[in-house]
């Protein structure tokens, strides 16, 4: 397939990933020149009508979905003989999979983050009537910039349901399972809501809440058993964090968030709590100052009425799980008093303002503190005490925490946004921005990354360098092939991108001198964030390969018959030009074994073994005279090293042509 | 037709085997398989495959199954453990093939296997395929499936409609081939003369409940018996390759063919 160009567009690359049904390659949109992603269906399962007449109308239910969360759909096409392949959007990265395996558990706020966005690509899915049906780490993938997308849209759908009829797939992981598609039961974005909770789980514990020996041994914990609570796993996790994950993985979907957008809420209400106004918030950088929804605030309220003195140091996230402790101690304390006011909302009102609504109502207001503020200007509420709706009797007092003004601020994200808009709202804050041009696959004039990340808490007249795209788009430009150029040839070939050329190393080679023979990017990679690329030049032939000869040996062995079948059978070439070749294969007994060496110098060592055990020890003698040596074919497989390393030991059977 | 015959309890018995394998009417090609192989004592090797992977994997997995097998086996089995060996060395097979052949990744197949003897019939079961007693008075389903449905079935959690139902009914959760190992459900038990036993694929019990298969068996016997099940099965749209093998007890006396 590499090498192949599909649909007289799409130029096969290189294989990166395979899956049950597909295979997936990166390749080079050759109208558009830009690298993608094609998804080649499994011939084996390319004359099955009904397996391509999903493949395809699931292919374009996806390209019907545009997010940045969501891996772009942008093609779907067939070729002969019996291809049919999907075009996507190359993501250069890895797998959540891959990061949990190395990683987890992984920072809270990291995994809401993560989470935070694959919920916000849910979203956009299900808005349009698609439930993924199969989240899980190695469906999310991790962008280089941090950007997180989901992938593999409808395809999960094709390989999973009954409507493809009997084609008997093997069960993959159900360790992500909803109870009710473990039960064959309608499932709906609920389903995909508990996944996420799953993986969120996943995430912040590095073990999965339910495990097991046999997937149905797992599948009815996920019917019956109570998912471990997280923070008992993990007692850094807030409550808050626990209650969401707890929340995700209801067994009934009624009682899990109705949508991802509702889920959304919650783990960005940790992720951006509004501060007490009378204690910094505790984590370590300070969290932004965002508004929150009403209802949020009366929780929040609640909370600064009662101390949680247990909770030093923890993630403001503790916010929503306290909320709902407040919650109780608020609907006691109406019980207990009998509503007669209620409390006006004031925030955003200048004090004065304030201080006159609250009067009407019969309260009295006190300023209890100030709290710096991104978007509330200075001497204006920035909260209240007991919060708005809450139900006091008159007389009683409000306490209010009026913006000291963005002293410091939580930067507002402006990628995607573009560069004149961006640069209004910056410097609206106080900010100062820098621009640098990029290429990139956006737009131009598209921010494409800020430096300091969005949330980021700063300095009023900071510096923010922002990004911006040029137009001509880096996954359009992709590395140049350097190899075989001289370096001013190359100089040439990067000059209409902004990629330099880093001072070259050099190695012995038999390439021509002063050629590349390496490059780092690799050729045809996408300059996505790349300024610099190294190169490695050619400086010759070794010095010792050079003035040693060169040999071409036939070694021939017969493995006995007493040797068990599939055996291994191993080679290992030593020569003193330091070059050693391995040789690996599966034999079985009586079979002839040919073996062709390139080696260097007068003698060579050669080490062979069957399943483990060493056979005898044999060299290699050259039967040519010592010469300079211009071989001509082949070359030599491994690159020579500098200086000899070894020098042939002793030996017992003289001659190549051994059999063993 | 096979018809193997043996001694049994004095009178003569003659076990009749019949196979047929349709490719149903919605795929393009049968990945299913059968076997059937007399064997030297006495008793009759009979086997189902529904291959798993798509189109030649599938095809391929099947076949390499029933041919390790029947090979393995060398016209001789014993006792249980020697069945379910021969169908871990299909498993092995098919695992080393698809390692070496990328057309052939994750290829696997179901294996439904089962030696008859005059009293007594061994089982070896992988996969969703299924192996019924039809006894005088009532159908016995031999294996569970092994499906995340099936399995759910046998465990209680679904009823048998929710499983017949289960959109991932045909999702497996076992299968022989795709990983070096594999577990293997045997069961050994007392067989009598009146016991016929069905093996079947998915493709028949994808579409037809244990009462329709019941309700046949009670009208039917031998080919009758497997060619009506088929028919049905296509007259309710055949989804997918159908494969029936049915083994029969009758004495030797008297007209015993199929009819």
């Amino acid at each position: 397939m590499v090498g192949n160009v599909l649909g007289n567009r799409y130029e096969v690359l290189e294989r990166i990933g395979t899956g049950g049904m597909s295979l997936v390659y990166r390749a080079r949109d050759i109208t558009l020149n830009r690298l993608v992603a094609v998804k080649i269906l499994k011939h084996q399962w390319a004359e099955d009508p009904e397996v391509v007449r999903r493949f395809e109308q699931e292919a374009r239910a996806a390209a019907s979905l545009v997010d940045r969360h969501i891996v772009q759909v942008y093609d779907v096409g067939r070729d002969e003989p019996d291809i049919h392949y999907m075009v996507m959007e190359l993501v250069a990265g890895e797998t959540l999979r891959a990061k949990i395996d190395r990683e987890a558990p992984l920072p809270v706020r990291t995994a809401l983050e993560i989470a935070d966005q694959v919920a916000q690509g849910l979203e956009v899915a299900h808005a349009r009537r698609l439930v993924h049906r199969d989240i899980k780490p190695q469906n999310v993938l991790l962008g280089p910039n941090g950007e997180v997308k989901v992938t593999d849209f409808g395809i999960a759908y094709a390989a999973t349901t009954g409507t493809l009829v009997n084609t008997g797939s093997l069960l993959g992981t159900v360790q992500y399972l909803s109870p009710e598609q473990a039960r064959g039961k309608l499932i709906g974005p609920q389903s995909d809501i508990y996944s996420l909770g799953v993986v969120l789980f996943e995430m912040l514990t590095g073990r999965l809440p339910f495990e097991g020996d046999t997937p149905i041994g797992v599948a009815i914990k996920h019917l019956q058993d109570e998912p471990p609570r997280i923070d008992k796993l993990r007692p850094d996790v807030p409550a808050s964090v626990a209650n969401i994950v707890e929340r995700a993985l209801s067994k009934d979907p009624a009682e899990r968030y109705q949508s991802a957008h509702a889920m959304r809420l919650d783990i960005e209400r940790v992720l951006h709590p509004e501060p007490e106004p009378e204690a910094k918030p505790a984590l370590g950088t300070q969290e932004p100052v965002e508004e929150v929804p009403h209802r949020q605030r009366v929780a929040q309220s609640k909370r600064a009425a009662k101390p949680r003195s247990q909770w030093p140091g923890i993630l403001v996230g503790a916010v929503l799980g306290l909320g709902v402790l407040g919650m109780g101690a608020y609907a006691f304390h109406r019980w207990l008093n009998p509503p007669i006011v209620t409390v006006p909302n004031v925030i955003g009102k200048p004090i004065q303002d304030a201080r006159v609504m609250l009067k009407k109502h019969g309260l009295a207001a006190m300023v209890a503190g100030r709290a710096s503020s991104q978007r509330i200007l200075p001497n204006r509420v920035v909260k209240e005490n007991p919060a708005p709706g809450t139900r006091l009797k008159s007389g009683e007092t409000v306490s209010l925490v009026l913006s000291s003004g963005p002293t410091t601020l939580a930067l507002p994200g402006v990628t995607q946004e573009s560069y004149y808009l961006a640069k209004q709202s910056l410097e609206a804050l106080g900010l100062r921005v820098h621009m640098r041009a990029v290429a990139s696959g956006q737009p131009g004039g598209t921010v494409v990354r800020q430096l300091p990340a969005a949330g980021r808490v700063v300095a009023e007249g900071s510096v923010v360098t922002l990004w911006v795209s040029n137009g001509a788009s880096a996954s359009q430009l992709v590395m140049p092939n350097l190899i075989g150029l001289t370096m001013p040839q190359a100089a040439r070939l990067l000059q209409h991108t902004h990629v330099t050329l880093a001072s070259p190393i050099s190695e012995y080679s038999t390439e021509p001198p002063n050629t590349v023979i390496d490059q780092n990017p690799a050729p045809y990679s996408s300059l996505d964030g790349v300024t610099t690329v190294s190169v490695t030049l050619s400086h010759g032939p070794s010095p010792v390969s050079a003035s040693l000869p060169v040999n071409h040996s036939k070694v021939r062995w017969i493995i006995p018959k007493s040797a068990p079948p599939k055996s291994l059978f191993k080679v290992v070439v030593t020569d003193p030009a330091g070059n050693e070749e391995i040789f690996y294969q599966q034999v079985n007994p009586g079979e002839h074994v040919i073996y062709h060496v390139v080696w260097y110098g007068t003698q060579a060592q050669m080490v062979v073994s069957l399943n483990g055990r060493l056979l005898p020890a044999e060299s290699l003698k050259s039967t040519v005279s010592p010469s300079p040596s211009p071989s001509p074919s082949p070359s030599p497989s491994s690159t020579p090293s500098g200086a000899p390393s070894s020098s042939p030991s002793p030996s017992t059977t003289p001659s190549s042509g051994q059999s063993g | 037709m096979w018809a193997v015959a043996f001694a049994g309890g004095g009178t003569r018995i003659t076990v009749r085997t019949y196979g047929r394998s349709h490719r149903g009417l919605r795929r393009p090609n049968n990945e299913d398989a059968y076997l059937i192989r007399p064997l030297a004592d006495d008793g009759v090797l009979v086997a189902v495959a529904d291959g798993v992977g798509g189109g030649p994997a599938g095809q391929e997995a099947s076949r390499l199954a029933l041919e390790t097998l029947d090979g393995a086996v060398a016209g001789k089995v014993t006792d249980i453990a020697l069945l379910a060996s021969a169908v871990s060395l299909a498993n092995r097979r098919i695992y080393e093939s698809s390692q070496r052949d990328d057309a052939l990744a994750g290829m696997g197949t179901t294996l439904t296997s089962a030696v008859i003897f005059p009293h007594r019939l061994l089982v070896a079961h992988v996969g969703d395929s299924r192996a019924y007693q039809l006894g005088e008075e009532q159908l016995v389903r031999l294996t569970v499936d092994h499906s995340l449905a099936g399995e759910m079935e046998a465990l209680g959690e679904l009823s048998a409609e929710e499983a017949q139902n289960h959109p991932n009914r045909h999702v497996l959760t076992r299968v022989v081939g795709p990983f070096d190992h594999v577990r293997i459900d045997v069961t050994d038990l007392p067989w009598t003369a009146r016991d016929r036993l069905l093996l079947c694929t998915d493709g028949l019990t994808a579409v037809l409940s244990d009462h329709d298969i019941w309700e046949s068996s009670r009208r039917f016997s031998g080919w009758d018996l497997v060619d009506s099940l088929i028919a049905l099965a296509l007259e309710r749209g055949g989804p997918d390759n159908i494969t029936v093998v049915l083994a029969e007890s009758v004495p030797e006396q008297g007209d015993s063919h199929g009819r």
